[in-house]
């Protein structure tokens, strides 16, 4: 009896030294705020790279001053001015673009840093991120950054890596709130490393506010890119690579690769030693478990790429080396209003049987005669269409009012259909 | 009975060896998470909903027009409406035990304001009236007959730093129900100093709700949302007045001093800022109903002369902006294409 008294007693005295050393400090909140120091230790060390655009974001990659943007950010001009943090209304440098690559959505710019060594983002390795790990993206969203450069942190995780979508060909996808302004600022992992630049939102409705679906291009691409064109410093723009006279099959291999279907006589692809049948399972180290993803990796690298590509065939596994094709890719110039006019977008990915539509424009010859997004134009006007800039060239040699064939593939069906084509005007 | 001390022994060793074992091997996002709820729980007693009744027959005359929030109404352009008030009530904080309660103005504003609700977290309902407001900072105080109830502890929002966690407090639909949502500080000084910037979701109903810190302390009031979408969805980009403007603000607002927005010009046009190829302020977009727009300005416009000075950047634009007072009549030189065009531009009032 006595006993229980005691233990019950020496219970209750634990309770009440429990609750007196919990009003004096939390060890849980304390461990939080270890937690929340880390972050913000992070978040700090990168914070000064952040680069202002103005309407959009870039990031500082070197002490000497090179920046990373997006080209929808860059592209439309050659000279710049950019600003950094520091001081009431940042600090202004002069720059100018190395090289842009409207194909990857990536624009390289070199600031003068007048021997200034300037706060930067070291480059991470996109092949290393998992879906789930914390990132943070820094950039203008809504041009709040406007005042003093100081970029806004937006904080979450990877959702997903390796997709294929919206013209992009291996992004990772994060739910950190990305809005219009962040284009072309950085995320990071929370070792301050950069690990892509973000450029898109995917949206439903055609409000472009964040969705929780924001699109990065992977660093690991944008350092192919600046490893193949180190010695570009003219503004030009550099070309992604495709490998001519392969085509491949829609059909799904159970996640197992993508299929050769036909191979062009004489073409890269027969020289390399492609052959119909042939089950492509791996570009370089990337595993491809359908043509998508195939697609996918084969835009991440330069025109001139040498890849070894693994392919499986009745015999075995047979590695075949590889040098990319130049893709072509279009870069929006003064258009003439007189000119032919389809009225779609073209998917900027290289696309095995021609070329991909991303986007019809109502009310355009396209939109009348049937054409719908997703269709493959595999010819046009009885040419075999070879790639976006291709039937760029094609429909830019016809006339307003001429009556032109499409063959299409939709959904694996073979499709022809008689477009009249039309003045631009202002569209 | 020595089986029953042996037995009630033996439970007190083995409630001991797991709380040791608890604390030696504790996820640290398992730890993360019960400080969010603790300090959701400290300052869920100062959190309270907000109703307004209004005289929907008549308009809300105060701005001329549209209803919109105080401060910070959209950073970059507006395509359409400013966003529209919901018929669901809001948020408040109290700020003193003896019933001051602090709420965004933007909740509370307007001649057709007929009646105010305040539903304390217990669920009790109390009439509240008006006592002052500070337009510059859009917040109002409030007043409730009421006694020892639990103020909020406010936090030093200038130890705040980009990175640190924060939860935005609120109450949901019904008046009672507590809404937590966490996010980070994504910067510290916005709007010149006025907003703390977060990326944590906050939607109509969080406005006037509080934001605190990990510790359950107040850092600010949660105060706009920065959308472009119409629908007035939360897009990540949220801001909050700070709980030091807030305490520098507070011995007036209790005097009953009505704090006037200070006037600011403003075109209503968006910057298309940096590249050097451009010589002039290039346009990226006029925001709809505003000077800019009415004077016939376009979107890609390059402005470069302004009230009789050459503008060869936006950073001149903006100080020939603030030499000018709201209403005075400017002429402008922009650049369409090939053309020069010659404007005039009456100047409005900046919207925050």
């Amino acid at each position: 009896m006595k006993l229980r008294h005691i233990v019950s007693g020496v219970l209750a005295l634990l309770l009440i030294a429990g609750s007196a050393l919990a009003q004096e400090k939390d060890p849980e909140i304390e461990k939080a705020k270890e937690i929340e120091k880390c972050l913000v230790e992070v978040v700090q060390k990168c914070h000064d790279a952040f680069v202002n655009f103005g309407g959009g974001s870039g990031v500082c990659i070197s002490e000497d001053g090179l920046v990373v943007t997006n080209f929808h950010v860059a592209g439309r001009s050659k000279n710049w001015t950019l600003k950094m943090p520091g001081g009431a209304r940042g600090k202004s440098f002069t720059a100018k673009i190395l090289w842009g690559d409207p194909t990857g959505d990536i624009a390289l710019l070199k600031m003068d840093n007048k021997g200034e060594k300037l706060p930067f983002v070291p480059l991470g390795d996109s092949d290393a991120v998992k879906v789930g790990q914390l990132v943070f993206a820094m950039g203008t969203p809504f041009m709040t950054a406007q005042e003093d450069s100081v970029p806004t942190i937006t904080f979450g995780a990877v959702s997903a890596v390796h997709r294929y979508q919206g013209g992009y060909s291996d992004a990772i996808q994060t739910d950190a709130s990305v809005n219009p302004g962040n284009s072309g600022g950085p995320l990071i992992d929370l070792q301050g490393r950069l690990i892509g630049i973000n450029g898109q939102i995917r949206v439903r409705f055609p409000y472009r506010v964040n969705t929780g679906i924001g699109l990065a291009v992977p660093v690991n691409q944008i350092k192919n890119f600046m490893e193949a064109f180190k010695d570009v410093n003219d503004g030009r723009m550099v070309y992604h690579g495709k490998i001519n006279g392969l085509n491949l099959s829609e059909k799904s291999e159970d996640g197992k690769g993508a299929r050769v279907e036909t191979v062009e006589k004489d073409s890269t692809a027969d020289k390399a030693g492609f052959k119909p049948g042939d089950l492509i399972v791996k570009v370089n180290n990337y595993e491809v478990f359908n043509h998508f993803r195939f697609l996918g990796i084969i835009g991440i690298y330069p025109e001139g790429a040498k890849l070894n590509v693994t392919v499986k065939r009745e015999e075995g596994e047979k590695v075949l080396e590889v040098v990319l094709d130049k893709f072509g890719t279009w870069v929006r110039e003064t258009v003439n209003p007189k000119v032919a006019f389809l009225g779609v977008k073209f998917s900027p990915t290289p696309h095995a049987d021609g070329v991909q539509i991303e986007q019809v424009f109502p009310n355009t010859p396209a939109a009348k005669a049937g054409v719908q997004a997703n269709d493959v134009i595999t010819h046009f006007d009885g040419e075999k269409v070879q790639d976006a800039d291709h039937i760029r060239r094609l429909i830019a040699s016809k006339k307003p009012g001429d009556k032109v064939k499409i063959k299409v593939l939709r959904e694996g069906e073979e499709k022809e259909i008689e477009v009249t084509l039309e003045e631009r005007g202002n569209r | 009975m020595r089986t029953r001390l042996l037995f009630a022994f033996l439970v007190s060793a083995c409630v001991l060896i797991a709380f040791q074992v608890n604390a030696q091997e504790e996820n640290p996002l398992a730890v993360l998470e019960r400080a969010f709820q603790k300090a959701a729980s400290k300052i869920a007693p100062s959190v309270v909903s907000v109703e307004v009744e209004r005289d929907i027959s008549k308009p809300e005359e105060t701005e001329g027009k549209e209803e919109r929030p105080v401060i910070g109404r959209e950073v970059g352009p507006s395509p359409g409406k400013y966003y529209s008030r919901p018929e669901s009530p809001a948020s408040g904080v109290i700020i003193t035990s003896d019933g001051n309660i602090l709420t965004t103005y933007f909740n509370v504003k307007g001649e057709n304001v007929q009646k105010i609700t305040v539903t304390l977290s217990e669920g009790k309902r109390f009439p509240a009236k008006i006592v002052a407001w500070d337009e510059n900072v859009d917040i109002a105080l409030l007043k409730i007959e009421a006694k020892d109830l639990p103020a909020a502890k406010l936090a030093d929002s200038s130890k705040l730093q980009q990175g640190k966690f924060v939860i935005a407090v609120g109450r949901a639909e019904d008046r009672v129900s507590l809404t937590v949502n966490t996010g980070i500080v994504s910067a510290t000084n916005r709007l010149e100093g006025k907003a703390i910037q977060i990326d944590a979701s906050l939607n109509y109903g969080n406005a006037g709700g509080a934001l605190a810190d990990i510790e359950g302390n107040l850092v600010g009031i949660a105060c706009h949302i920065s959308t472009r979408s119409q629908t007035g969805q939360n897009s990540g980009v949220g801001f909050a007045t700070p709980s030091n403007k807030i305490a520098e603000i507070m011995p007036d607002l209790m005097l009953g001093k009505v704090i006037k927005r200070i006037k600011k010009p403003f075109i209503g046009v968006q910057g298309s800022e940096g590249a050097q190829d451009v010589k002039g302020a290039e346009v990226a977009s006029v925001m709809p109903n505003t000077p800019a727009a009415e004077a016939g300005m376009q979107d890609k416009d390059v402005i470069t002369e302004f009230n009789g000075k050459k503008i060869e950047n936006w950073d001149q634009l903006r100080d020939g902006i603030k030499e000018c007072n709201v209403g005075q009549t400017v002429k402008l030189k922009v650049k369409r294409g090939e053309e020069e065009i010659e404007l005039q531009l009456k100047l409005g009032e900046y919207p925050y």
